[in-house]
């Protein structure tokens, strides 16, 4: 259990006491050699740790119970036997405040069997003391309903363990065990030695932090690993001048005995493949760009980029002579950036003469500022903003203001750049014109995410932008209403990058890799939409002579870092099919494990050939600090494993680029007309194309909604519906479908949209859980809604809409844009239903159904079987969208008033069974607008667009035949 | 093609539409066999029974809603075609076909058009997907037909194609993004095997699978995962391919280059043999060589060859570009004389053939290229020269044709009114009563240069008429276009006669 401790003691000392790299002396030379046993050792321990053990035990099984993973799945699995245990060993006694357990919560049946648990501590692991039996009550614990732990208050009581068990006859399986110690937040429990009274065949083999190394394996990986690095290098002089110590290494590796001799010749055959690895033809350039920073304060994927959270400290340096074992850095910011601030993630320029950076300046007060919103009280500078320098760190120039934070800046083929920016802002319409306004008012209010947050932490929105190489001609090319990351140029010419779909779902896992053109077209999903393993596809980046991408597999609640994937984007767009793994021993960080050593910031030499930044950290989650100086800077080589490049003891290292020119990838056309009506057009081929249960001529119309960004920061204020974080919504209406099935409509650019595909009943068929958008003057075409996206459109006669004017978009029911329940739904009962179901009704069973204003929107989510309730966060949970699974068409309550025999009389007519179905199929919100200033934004939007709308003939008719 | 006794040799007469058979000892021609149209490629099965031939572009009108080329099957002993083999809808430009050493199958390479919808995009093979399609030889039918592009790149121009003496690999050159598919062969036939033809209504259906049932599989840009490895040849224009034992040479048109691949090895080795000095392009062969060269395009799916074919003539086919509006394809036309015969398109929305080339460049390769580029492939246009057409009789009209001369340019007929000039066309618009529904303006077609006319059907501006006769009579509007509905059915054919040797 310690050795892990040691390990990290052992490195920490090495880094400190040695320096980082060597100079002339050979007291410094001999340091630099044990840092790099030190970290070859760590390296093989790591691999232990998380290695498949030959025969499973119970240790092996309880450390799941401990590990740091809450998915809602059992970590741990006992067999049935009479009170089955689970303990966790804490290394000494501590005085304990809190043991917190997460129940299974995938299964109810599952989750009821915890509901006797006791907890019972002991000193010695012999002698135990119960200090808790639970009630009887359910809990669950990652999932809804709860989403949190149950949590047991412990008094006056001191422990070095601590063990759950079931009384009587049972199976013990929880998802995880938190140990508080008094006075303090931290999990103790944590990767501690765990055991468990029996294995079952649910058990499985976690990572475990005890386990030992098997040298002789390891010196025989590492030689097999060499065999390998050889072989191209057939004949070459770097191979020749190491074949003779290749040889003794592979006579000694047949006579092995020992594990001490063994862990001997594991160091000799690393310090080999060092020799191999740093003479390969792909290191052909002299020096490499990277950045010393201190990572921010908070570890969040969202929150990792604003300025607030910065933490003082580095620079942009050059790396030299990293091959030598002389290495030198220079700092190439010092004399421009004297003052306290944080850099962040550059890039080089195809000609590798001039750099984009970011910085901002650390103000050491702003992160305990309570309000952030105001932002009086945040200086434009504690904003990262975009800097180019050249090579030399001559000629600083910056190329943003205002209090945004702009960064992640790359070249583009053409001579632009494109940046993240979160001066999308509240926008509902996003352009050019939006983007200007950010520079005549440099503090407007930013948009939000949608799960979490407060004004001491608003989690403001980044999106992708572009501007002139001076920073003229500032263009928001996507008005996505949710995060996107780490955007990198393709070899195809198009922007890789992240983005965060969570409409209508669950916000955990949907971090994705897509593609969008250079002038904001064509966002197109790379890779995992509703992936859920990794959470986060991070800094995809194209791979030099290959099709293929590399990218970071990184939590939600840490910052980027985790495990290497290579992506094959020809092999598909979800699941494990298009990914091969390249650091397989190191787990998905937080969906399958919290790893202790993280790769970041791959730059691709070939695709088994990376340069990194990796470190062992262990303070990675959010609530927690990352240490100043984890992480260092490696060539990392898939199937070998890491040679240290550069480390600075005082802090991180990360961002490794070659300081070489890059081919610049084509140059895109653009038909996008910016300066022309705001609004384009879409194009879809066949919208039941992917649908199994219904045919061309079945789908009747398209519904389009909008998504108005959140503008406040804190999670369901105002309670928008049933999910806690539901998306804005605006049905903008619908559109025909063509007895083919093709569509062609127009629709308003800059705006993010989804489309849902409604029968003939208007109930919707399939709905969308992305957005899509459209750029000004552009048609955007589509096979269908829900076709594979391996697929090309397949042949068909020429598209029935596209024979005509493109459709102009009919609105909705009145109180459908916005969304609005007292509006949509609330007139319809006050004129049929809330005669009866009131409850001062005469007829008393009806009036308990209470449909008057203050309770309807309660008694209608919540009734029936399945309630709608139950129907969205159904829906919400699974991710994905299934034909025929929206709520309407399986709500109980539409079909009671749909029903043609009628509801004690009560016959809804079409329009209102619209209003229903149109509620019910945006997920039964009670509002769409996060303020009555966004309200009324909306409505005078409508006005503008009032070319693109079919108004109802007569406004409110549907209203008024209801008064 | 030499039958496998070596005792006849087998000739593609591309502009004839026909197919010679040598008899090789007595060194004479001895029979004429017609196919469909341009015959490119044939191939002979070990038998020696059949030949094979690929109609490079289809015979018939283009504005219907099936649109595609066909293979002939040749019955050798009875000397004339015993089956016309369609390939899948939007299939044009056939090129090589070959039999696989067993003599089981024939590869065809081929495009695949998506010619149906607006070219607003290009990814995921809107516009233009490249295939090989495989016939069963034993049924002579289409067995499937597979998707050589991936997901995000395409692999424009399928060429060449060749089988490893085992029948294990099949390589077909992709001669617009320079390089080389190597294909386990019995794989992918496992693979086509395990495809349902319907559905079964009984098992859950795979919701992300691209080839759900066989017919899916000509749309699945990922079938050939894990089944074909795409190899960059080091060259340009890999047309031609020669096989043996378990390596392959490949000949490149432009780059003038020679390439020794060893397709056994993996990964597959490629060396290039040099041939000496390389000879210097002139600026038409450059231009030709940037006509044809798909890495300019956005993901090498097409290059302006995927339309126009390598020598910027005709695919046969219709295309909805957005210059027009959307839902109104129009025809695809020949570029000989594009610089000489403005204004450019149908509608003359392009003003002249400068500005068409360019515009086609940002829209059709939907990349911005150098000038140089641009300037180059003017050139080549400029140095089209039109070929004399078949129905000439020792480069003269024959008797039929000289009699449609004199109608051509009677008075009361009218068609030189407008088709004037060397080119034969005014340069002007004119409204001929050829407007169809979705036509907007309705009276303004610009008129057509006839040179070259006997190879770039269909005609009109949305290929309706599969031959002149058409135009002529079924496609004729209240005499609108020339007056010919007094001409007897014998002046048409001379008239038509004249026009197909211009």
């Amino acid at each position: 259990m310690k050795s892990s401790r040691r390990e990290s003691l052992v490195l920490a000392l090495a880094l400190a006491g040695f320096g980082a790299h060597p100079s002339a002396g050979t007291e410094a030379a001999s340091a630099w050699t044990r840092l790099l046993e030190t970290e070859w050792l760590l390296e093989a321990q790591l691999r232990a740790e998380s290695q498949e053990p030959a025969m499973l035990l119970t240790r092996d099984d309880a450390a799941g119970g401990c590990d740091g993973v809450m998915n809602g799945q059992w970590g741990f699995h006992t067999a049935e036997e009479e009170n089955p245990w689970w303990q966790v060993d804490l290394g000494e006694v501590f005085p304990l405040a809190q043991v917190r357990i997460w129940n299974r919560s995938d299964s109810e049946e599952a989750a009821k069997r915890a509901r006797h648990f006791r907890i019972l501590i002991s000193n010695d692991g012999e002698n135990w003391r119960q200090v808790h039996q639970h009630d009887g009550i359910l809990f669950y614990g990652y999932h809804m309903p709860d989403r949190s732990a149950l949590v047991v208050k412990l008094a006056n009581s001191e422990a070095r363990f601590v063990r759950v068990q079931l009384p009587g006859k049972s199976i013990l399986h929880l998802d995880e065990v938190e140990v508080i110690r008094s006075g303090q937040s931290e999990n103790v429990a944590l990767r501690k030695p765990a055991d468990q009274s029996s294995l079952s065949p649910w058990s499985r083999a976690h990572p475990r932090s005890d386990r030992p190394v098997d040298w002789i394996a390891e010196a025989r990986r590492v030689t097999a690993s060499l065999e390998r690095m050889m072989k191209p290098a057939d004949g070459t002089p770097a191979a020749l001048s190491v074949s003779k110590d290749f040889s003794r290494i592979q006579t000694k590796l047949l006579t092995i005995g020992d594990a001490a001799s063994a862990q001997a010749l594991y160091l000799e055959a690393r310090a080999l493949q060092r020799r191999l690895a740093l003479a390969s033809p792909l290191l052909d350039f002299d020096a490499i760009l990277f950045t010393k920073r201190v990572p921010g304060s908070f570890n969040h994927m969202s929150d990792q980029y604003y300025g607030w959270w910065s933490r003082p400290g580095g620079g942009i340096y050059l790396l030299r002579g990293f091959a030598s074992g002389d290495p030198a850095t220079e700092c190439l910011t010092d004399a421009s950036f004297k003052e306290p601030g944080s850099f962040l993630r550059p890039a080089l320029s195809f000609d590798a003469r001039k750099i984009l950076f970011a910085w901002c300046k650390h103000y050491p007060e702003l992160a305990k500022e309570k309000d952030k919103l105001n932002k009086a009280n945040v200086p434009e500078d504690a904003f990262y903003h975009i800097f180019e320098m050249n090579l030399d760190g001559s000629g600083v120039r910056r190329l943003t203001r205002g209090k945004y934070d702009n960064f992640d800046a790359r070249y583009l083929p053409d001579g632009r750049i494109v940046f993240l920016s979160t001066r999308r802002g509240q926008a509902l319409q996003v352009g050019k014109s939006s983007a200007a306004a950010t520079l005549v008012t440099n503090d407007l209010p930013d948009c939000y995410v949608r799960c979490g947050g407060d004004a001491s932490r608003p989690v403001a929105v980044y999106t992708l932008h572009t501007m002139n190489a001076d920073g003229g001609d500032l263009t928001p090319i996507s008005p996505f209403e949710m995060f996107e990351w780490e955007p990198s140029v393709a070899p195809d010419g198009t922007i890789l990058y992240s983005r965060w779909d969570y409409v209508d779902r669950d916000n955990m896992p949907y971090m994705s890799v897509w593609s969008i053109n250079p002038d904001g077209t064509n966002a197109r999903l790379v890779y995992g939409n509703y992936t859920q393993a990794p959470h986060c596809a991070f800094e995809p980046r194209g791979i030099p002579g290959s099709r293929k991408f590399v990218f970071t597999a990184s939590g939600h609640h840490s910052q980027t870092m985790g495990s290497l994937v290579l992506l094959d984007p020809a092999a598909g767009t979800e699941g494990k099919e298009p990914v091969t793994r390249l650091t397989p021993a190191t787990p998905f960080p937080e969906i399958e494990g919290w790893p202790r050593a993280f790769y970041a910031n791959p730059w691709p030499l070939s695709e088994r050939s990376h340069l990194v930044s990796w470190g062992v950290e262990e303070t990675v989650r959010e609530g927690r600090t990352r240490p100043k100086n984890g992480m260092g800077l490696y060539l990392f080589n898939a199937g070998a494993g890491l040679e240290l490049l550069y480390r600075d003891p005082e802090i991180s290292s990360m961002y490794p680029i070659p300081v070489k020119a890059q081919p610049k990838p084509p140059v895109l056309a653009s038909s996008v007309q910016w300066d022309g009506p705001q609004e384009g057009r879409f194009l879809v081929a066949d919208v039941t194309r992917g649908l199994t249960t219904l045919r061309p001529g079945e789908v009747k119309a398209l519904r389009i909604v909008a998504i108005p960004a959140k503008t406040q920061p804190w999670m369901n204020q105002p309670g928008l519906g049933l999910t806690r974080d539901d998306p804005g919504k605006a049905v903008l209406g619908t559109v025909p479908v063509e007895a083919d099935g093709s569509a062609y409509f127009r629709a308003p650019s800059g705006v993010a949209l989804f489309f849902q595909a409604l029968d003939g009943r208007g109930l919707a068929v399939q709905t969308m859980r992305s957005a899509t958008h459209v750029q000004p003057g552009q048609t955007l075409s589509c096979t269908g809604c829900h076709d594979s996206r391996k697929e090309s459109p397949p042949p068909s006669k020429p598209l029935l809409a596209s024979l005509r004017e493109p459709s102009r978009i009919t609105v909705g029911p009145e109180g459908s844009w916005t969304m609005r329940f007292d509006r949509l739904i609330q007139p319809v009962l006050d004129a049929e239903c809330v005669r009866c179901h009131n409850p001062d009704s005469d007829d008393v069973e009806a009036g308990q159904f209470d449909l008057t204003p203050a309770r309807s929107y309660h008694s209608l989510t919540h009734s029936g079987h399945p309630s709608l309730n139950d129907l969205v966060l159904s829906a919400y949970r699974a991710g994905v969208s299934a034909e025929g699974q929206n709520p309407a068409m399986q709500s109980s309550v539409l079909r009671l008033l749909a029903d043609p025999a009628g509801h004690f009389g009560v016959h809804l007519n079409r329009a209102s069974l619209d209003r229903f179905s149109t509620w019910m199929d945006t997920y039964a919100q009670r509002a769409g607008v996060f303020s009555s200033v966004q309200e009324r934004e909306l409505e005078r939007l409508r006005l503008a667009w009032a070319d693109l709308l079919i108004e109802p003939a007569a406004p409110h008719a549907a209203a008024r035949r209801l008064e | 093609m030499l039958s496998p006794d070596g005792r006849q040799l087998y000739v593609c007469n591309r502009f004839d539409n026909d197919v010679s058979v040598f008899d090789l000892v007595a060194l004479k021609e001895v029979r004429r066999i017609a196919v469909l149209r341009e015959p490119f490629s044939a191939a002979v099965t070990p038998d020696g029974r059949r030949l094979l031939v690929t109609n490079h572009v289809h015979p018939g009108r283009s504005d219907v809603d099936v649109v595609a080329s066909s293979v002939s099957v040749i019955d050798l002993t009875a000397g004339a075609v015993l089956k016309e083999i369609p390939l899948p809808n939007g299939s044009t430009l056939l090129r090589d076909i070959r039999i696989s050493p067993d003599g089981r199958y024939a590869v065809v390479a081929h495009i695949l058009a998506r010619f149906h919808l607006p070219t607003t995009q290009i990814e995921r093979g809107w516009i233009n997907t490249n295939a090989g399609s495989i016939i069963d030889l034993a049924e002579l039918r289409l067995l499937n037909t597979v998707l050589l592009d991936n997901i995000d790149s395409g692999a424009a121009t399928p060429w060449a194609v060749g089988w490893s003496r085992d029948g294990k690999r099949l390589l077909v050159t992709h001669a617009g993004t320079h390089e080389l598919s190597v294909v386990d062969f019995p794989v992918l036939l496992a693979k086509l095997a395990k495809v349902p033809v319907e559905l079964d209504p009984g098992k859950p259906v795979d919701t992300t699978a691209a080839s759900r049932t066989a017919a899916d599989v000509p749309n699945d840009l990922s079938f050939l995962v894990g089944v074909r490895q795409r190899v960059k040849l080091p060259g340009k224009g890999p047309r031609s391919l020669a096989v043996a034992g378990h390596r392959a040479w490949v000949a490149h048109y432009f780059s003038d280059t020679l390439n020794e691949v060893d397709f056994a090895s993996d990964p597959v080795r490629v060396q290039c043999i040099p041939l000496g000095p390389v000879p210097r392009m002139t600026a038409a062969r450059i231009g030709e060589s940037h006509f044809n060269d798909a890495t300019i395009c956005f993901q090498g799916w097409q290059a302006c060859s995927s339309c126009h074919s390598h020598d910027a003539r005709v695919d046969g086919l219709n295309w909805d570009n957005l210059n027009d509006g959307i839902g109104n394809p129009k025809n695809v036309k020949s570029l000989l004389f594009a610089h000489e015969t403005p204004p450019s398109m149908w509608l003359g929305v392009r003003s002249n053939a400068y500005v068409a080339v360019r515009a086609g460049i940002r829209h059709s390769l939907f990349t911005v290229q150098p000038p140089e580029v641009a300037e180059a492939i003017d050139t080549f246009f400029q140095s089209l020269k039109p070929m004399p057409g078949p129905r000439l009789v020792n480069g003269r009209l024959s008797a039929a044709a000289e009699r449609g001369k004199a109608l051509f340019f009677n008075e009361t007929v009218g068609c030189a009114d407008c088709h004037k000039g060397a080119l034969y066309t005014d340069l002007r618009f004119h409204d001929v009563g050829t407007a169809g529904k979705v036509d907007q303006p309705k009276d303004r077609f610009d008129t057509p240069s006839l040179i070259e006319i006997w190879r770039s059907g269909p005609y009109l501006h949305d290929g309706r008429a599969a031959t002149l006769r058409d135009v002529l009579t079924t496609f004729q509007n209240e005499d609108q276009h020339g007056a010919t509905s007094h001409l007897t059915p014998e002046q048409i054919d001379d008239l038509a006669e004249f026009l197909l040797s211009l």
